[in-house]
């Protein structure tokens, strides 16, 4: 079932218009985190698949790969939406071939059984089954790891910070705040390095130190004079992608390239939902502008006679990362491709 | 007892951290080198080469005085334990040792009343350390040196304990004065006493028997082992002029008023008869007394005088007070410091007080020329800002503050410009920390001051000093530039994108010439948010009519894969081959080379520094960490950091970029590799003398 292969059917009027819902919600801000972002497009397939009128495999297939493909196409940046998109494919696809009593042969696959694999698994898909009501169980799985997927993160904190330790993270990141309070009685240091979203590392630095986090806000520029006095760099991403590589905040490549340079080690946190399987080997994929004044304000006199850039992302290589930390504990950049073939079917990996 | 006190207060005060002029460093030296060989010079004589025996009379006080500090620096070589050693041996109250910390302790007298500060008493304590050490080496001589520095201290200690009595400092001078020419005396007699001692060892045998070096140190607790000694000593030779002990009878008194074990011991030294000795007993008794009764006498007095400079003086009392208690205080500040500077302490030698704590304190009823003062204050609330910017200033200050300058009757130019030089430096370097270019100006203004002939017409020299400025602003900046812009001109290709970091007067005018001849280029300029140079740099650009674009340094790898050259300004370049520059420097070459983009560093020769730094903390400015607040936000989460003691906000001003990262520095002379700055101050030296 590649996607290209056959017609999927259009969705019926109230599927699109909670799409139309949930895309304008992340476009006008009201849903921010990417978290949340998981948890409400895997509510909104749930929703899809409890209201299609066809229950067999197949149509919930087509039905869930249309969400997937309009929300891709209005929200090309939100990864995750894809992913969980990705995410509840795969749920469907086990409980069908459950159903037909065929080994899940892709769960635990070894590369060269994965890339041998014959696509040919229309075939068995037999219809006339409900399959809701195990997606329905497979989906709420999936919202539980959601859910503990910070928890699992943050409980690590303590094999990665060593006390007395000095941390220097990029931008700001919900996640890396409370990884580094999980880390408790080992008292890091923190050098907090503000992004283009200042306000937001401030307001990070803020609620750190008042909880006793030692934190020392700088800005970008001083990155390179700093590292060497760094014991590590802890960063938040926006998704990790295929190969190991990351994408995150602007700015995120030079903090990296100073990391390398003075070999410090970068723990990247990446809870699972943020894996894509998209290869990408230049920051032009998957980046954005942003609006130029937050680089220089529109009523500077220079502005006008100026082309001013302000990229929202950054593409780190995989050699700038020394360790992922997911939910199923840390792997190497080089480990990434495992854990995506475990999470997502091969076949879905283009909705 | 006093010595005991003084003593004690030393042995409290030996932690406290201080600093010591290298004058006065060099004179403690001289002192101890000298009393050294003193001592030396005495032991040789007195000894005769038996060092360890001890001769009758005499000879027991001048040999035992050095044998005894040696066992004890032979136990241990920590100053401290000294200190407490002494103390005991002090405490056992014996007569030998006391008259030779006596005797020691009025020998730097002299010096001790300098009015030296209280830190000067570590100084002078770790000076003891290094002699106890030589000590060790050279052996029993050169310890009484030690005893002496080590008293130096003591003395200083008390002379500190009640800095603001000056009734009591002049008494305590006077003492020691007086006890200066007692010991002078003492120490004439005492030879005299050896000569003729030396010349009836018939007795050591006995003496030498029953004190070796340990005996003596155990001796000390008991005067009556010794005392019998003595006498046993005294009966056997009997054979004494009558007029020595007399004389030496009238000298044991008088220094009995300040020591009276002195006088014992010297008495002693003197073969008697018995009924002789009785009689000399008595009288010692008597003198002794008389002694008590004069110390106490003189306690009352001090007290009596400590009382009323106290009572005259009930602020000047709380002060004593809190000094003494000085070191307590700064212990725990220290500990608060530490607590609070959880914050950032790696950058604490870096906090001097932000430069408008600078500017609070600024002297105007001066001597400073007023062209100084107004760029102190432009040095410290960053109006002139800039490596060439600032240096220019600084010579311009310096040009008007030559012309206006009045030369005292009586002194030569040189010297009385250099006196108010040194002034007016020392005010600037307060205001703001001198740049390698202001310090290579004054190098080279400093050369050219001591190039004057000595009776050179004040109006010559002034006239030669303005034009040597005015050919230093000429030669090193203005023609430098010249020749760097057309060095990069050259280097840049029409269609370039040129991304530069910050502003540079020297980048702008390479990129100004360059649009000027014709170059078509696309200047990238980067900055960030806390400093706005780089718009500063951007305007000026434009002006120029350069096709800019701008970004933040959070994009400086969004833009470097299309960018062709880097072009890099430096504040300065240290002699290891490192850039000093604006922060952020760093970053964008880090960056650079991660994109195999070429470096360009200008940078003017006479920005070249002798000093070597391969990291941004060992040298670096904070700038106002209040920067880093988002002016036009109302309501920013950092406006009340400082109440935070958890939230710091650092807000660094240079960055060092290894040498490895610049592909090329631009200098006037030839673009040549970083690691070449030696060469190129080495060439300099040869030629300008600076």
């Amino acid at each position: 079932m590649s996607p290209l292969e056959g017609n999927l059917q259009d969705l019926d009027e109230k599927s699109i218009e909670n799409i139309v819902k949930f895309v304008s919600d992340i476009r006008t801000g009201k849903l921010q985190g990417s978290n949340k972002i998981a948890v409400a497009t895997v509510t909104l397939l749930e929703q899809i698949i409890t209201d299609a009128s066809n229950t067999s495999a197949l149509f919930l297939v087509n039905a869930v790969r249309a969400t997937g493909r309009r929300i891709t196409k209005a929200l090309p940046h939100e990864l995750i939406a894809a992913n969980m998109v990705r995410r509840v494919l795969r749920a469907i696809r086990d409980e069908q071939r459950a159903l037909a009593n065929q080994s899940s042969e892709y769960s635990g696959d070894s590369l060269q059984r994965l890339v041998l694999a014959a696509p040919s698994r229309r075939a068995t898909l037999p219809s006339h089954h409900d399959l809701r009501e195990p997606i329905r169980d497979h989906i709420a799985e999936l919202l539980g790891e959601l859910e503990a997927s910070t928890s699992a993160i943050c409980g690590q904190a303590k094999e990665h910070i060593h006390t007395d330790e000095l941390i220097l993270t990029y931008g700001s990141s919900n996640l890396v705040e409370k990884f580094l309070k999980a880390s408790g009685t080992n008292k890091p240091k923190l050098l907090l390095v503000e992004g283009p979203q200042h306000s937001e590392s401030a307001a990070m630095a803020t609620r750190l130190s008042s909880q006793g986090v030692s934190v020392t806000l700088v800005n970008g520029a001083a990155v390179g004079a700093l590292m060497p006095r760094v014991n590590k760099v802890v960063i938040g991403v926006r998704s990790t992608l295929a190969g190991g590589a990351v994408l995150g905040e602007a700015g995120l490549l030079a903090v990296t390239t100073a990391a390398r340079h003075y070999s410090v080690p970068v723990v990247v946190l990446s809870p699972l939902y943020k894996l894509s399987p998209l290869h990408s080997c230049d920051h032009t994929h998957f980046n954005a502008l942003a609006p130029p004044y937050t680089a220089m304000p529109y009523m500077s006199g220079e502005s006008a006679l100026t082309q001013v850039y302000a990229p929202m992302c950054d593409f780190v290589p995989p050699d700038h990362v020394t360790l992922f930390i997911t939910n199923l504990g840390g792997s190497s950049p080089s480990y990434i491709y495992r854990l995506l073939s475990e999470l997502y079917d091969p076949n879905d990996y283009q909705i | 007892m006093e010595g005991q006190h003084k003593l004690f207060n030393n042995y409290l005060r030996a932690h406290c951290k201080t600093k010591l002029t290298a004058s006065q460093r060099r004179r403690l030296r001289r002192k101890t080198l000298k009393s050294s060989k003193d001592c030396k010079s005495k032991d040789t004589e007195v000894c005769n080469g038996k060092k360890n025996h001890i001769v009758p009379n005499g000879e027991l006080y001048l040999n035992v005085s050095p044998i005894l500090p040696l066992n004890i620096i032979n136990s241990s070589n920590k100053i401290v334990e000294l200190n407490t050693k002494l103390c005991d041996t002090l405490n056992c109250s014996s007569p030998l040792t006391k008259n030779k910390i006596v005797v020691s302790n009025m020998e730097p007298s002299s010096e001790a009343g300098l009015s030296l500060k209280s830190r000067d008493d570590v100084k002078a304590a770790r000076e003891a350390k290094k002699l106890a050490k030589q000590a060790k080496k050279k052996g029993t001589t050169e310890i009484q040196t030690k005893s002496e520095t080590q008293k130096l201290t003591t003395q200083k200690g008390q002379d500190l304990k009640n800095p603001s009595v000056d009734e009591v400092d002049r008494a305590e001078k006077e003492n020691k004065e007086k006890s200066l020419h007692m010991i002078k005396e003492i120490k004439s007699k005492l030879s005299d006493a050896v000569v003729h001692a030396s010349s009836k060892d018939v007795s050591n045998v006995t003496v030498a028997e029953n004190l070796t070096v340990n005996d003596v140190v155990n001796t000390l607790k008991d005067i009556v082992n010794v005392a019998k000694n003595v006498e046993s000593v005294t009966a056997i030779v009997k054979a004494m002029d009558v007029q020595k002990q007399v004389k030496n009878e009238v000298k044991k008194q008088t220094i009995n008023e300040k020591t009276p074990d002195v006088g014992e011991k010297k008495m002693e030294s003197d073969g008697k008869s018995k009924a002789e000795l009785k009689a000399e007993r008595r009288a010692k008794q008597e003198a002794q007394r008389a002694a008590k009764q004069a110390q106490q006498q003189a306690k009352e007095v001090q007290q009596k005088s400590n009382v009323k400079t106290e009572q005259i003086k009930e602020p000047g009392k709380k002060e004593d007070v809190a000094k003494e208690k000085s070191p307590k205080p700064k212990l725990i500040e220290k500990k608060v410091k530490s607590q609070s500077s959880q914050k950032c302490n790696w950058f604490q030698h870096l906090h001097t007080e932000h430069d408008k704590e600078a500017l609070r304190d600024l002297a105007i009823n001066s001597n400073l020329h007023p062209a100084v003062i107004k760029l102190g204050v432009q040095l410290a609330s960053h109006v002139v800002t800039g490596s060439n910017a600032r240096c220019i200033a600084l010579l311009d200050a310096l040009k008007k503050m030559v012309r206006d300058y009045s030369l005292p009757a009586k002194t030569e130019f040189a010297r009385g410009l250099e006196a108010q030089l040194a002034a007016s430096l020392s005010f600037l370097w307060r205001m703001r920390a001198p740049s390698a270019s202001q310090v290579n100006a004054i190098k080279h203004f400093r050369h050219q001051l001591t190039q004057l002939p000595n009776n050179v017409d004040e109006f010559d020299a002034k006239k030669k000093l303005q034009e040597e400025m005015d050919r230093y602003i000429r030669e090193q900046i203005d023609m430098a530039g010249e020749a760097i812009s057309i060095a990069v001109r050259n280097k840049i290709s029409n269609g370039d994108n040129i991304l530069t970091y910050g502003c540079s007067s020297l980048i702008e005018r390479i990129l100004r010439e360059s649009h000027e001849a014709g170059v078509q280029y696309r200047a990238v300029v980067v900055g960030n948010r806390v400093s706005h140079s780089a718009r500063e740099m951007l305007r000026r650009l434009i002006a120029a009519g350069v096709s800019c674009s701008y970004v933040d340094i959070s994009a400086l790898s969004f833009v470097m894969k299309s960018i062709n050259k880097v072009l890099l300004g430096a504040n300065a370049l240290l002699v290891n081959g490192s850039v000093l520059g604006a922060v952020g420097t760093l970053q964008a070459a880090l960056v650079a080379r991660a994109h195999n983009v070429p470096v360009l560093v200008a940078c003017e020769t006479h920005k070249f520094s002798d000093r070597v730094q391969t990291d941004a903390f060992v040298y670096n400015e904070i700038g106002d960490p209040e920067a880093l607040i988002d002016k036009s936000d109302e309501n920013s989460l950092l406006k009340d950091w400082r109440s935070n003691p958890n939230l710091n906000l650092l807000n660094l001003t240079y960055d060092v970029t290894p040498a490895s990262l610049v592909t090329a520095v631009v200098t006037e002379l030839a673009i040549l590799p970083c690691t070449s700055a030696p060469v190129v101050l080495r060439f300099k030296t040869s030629e300008y003398g600076m």
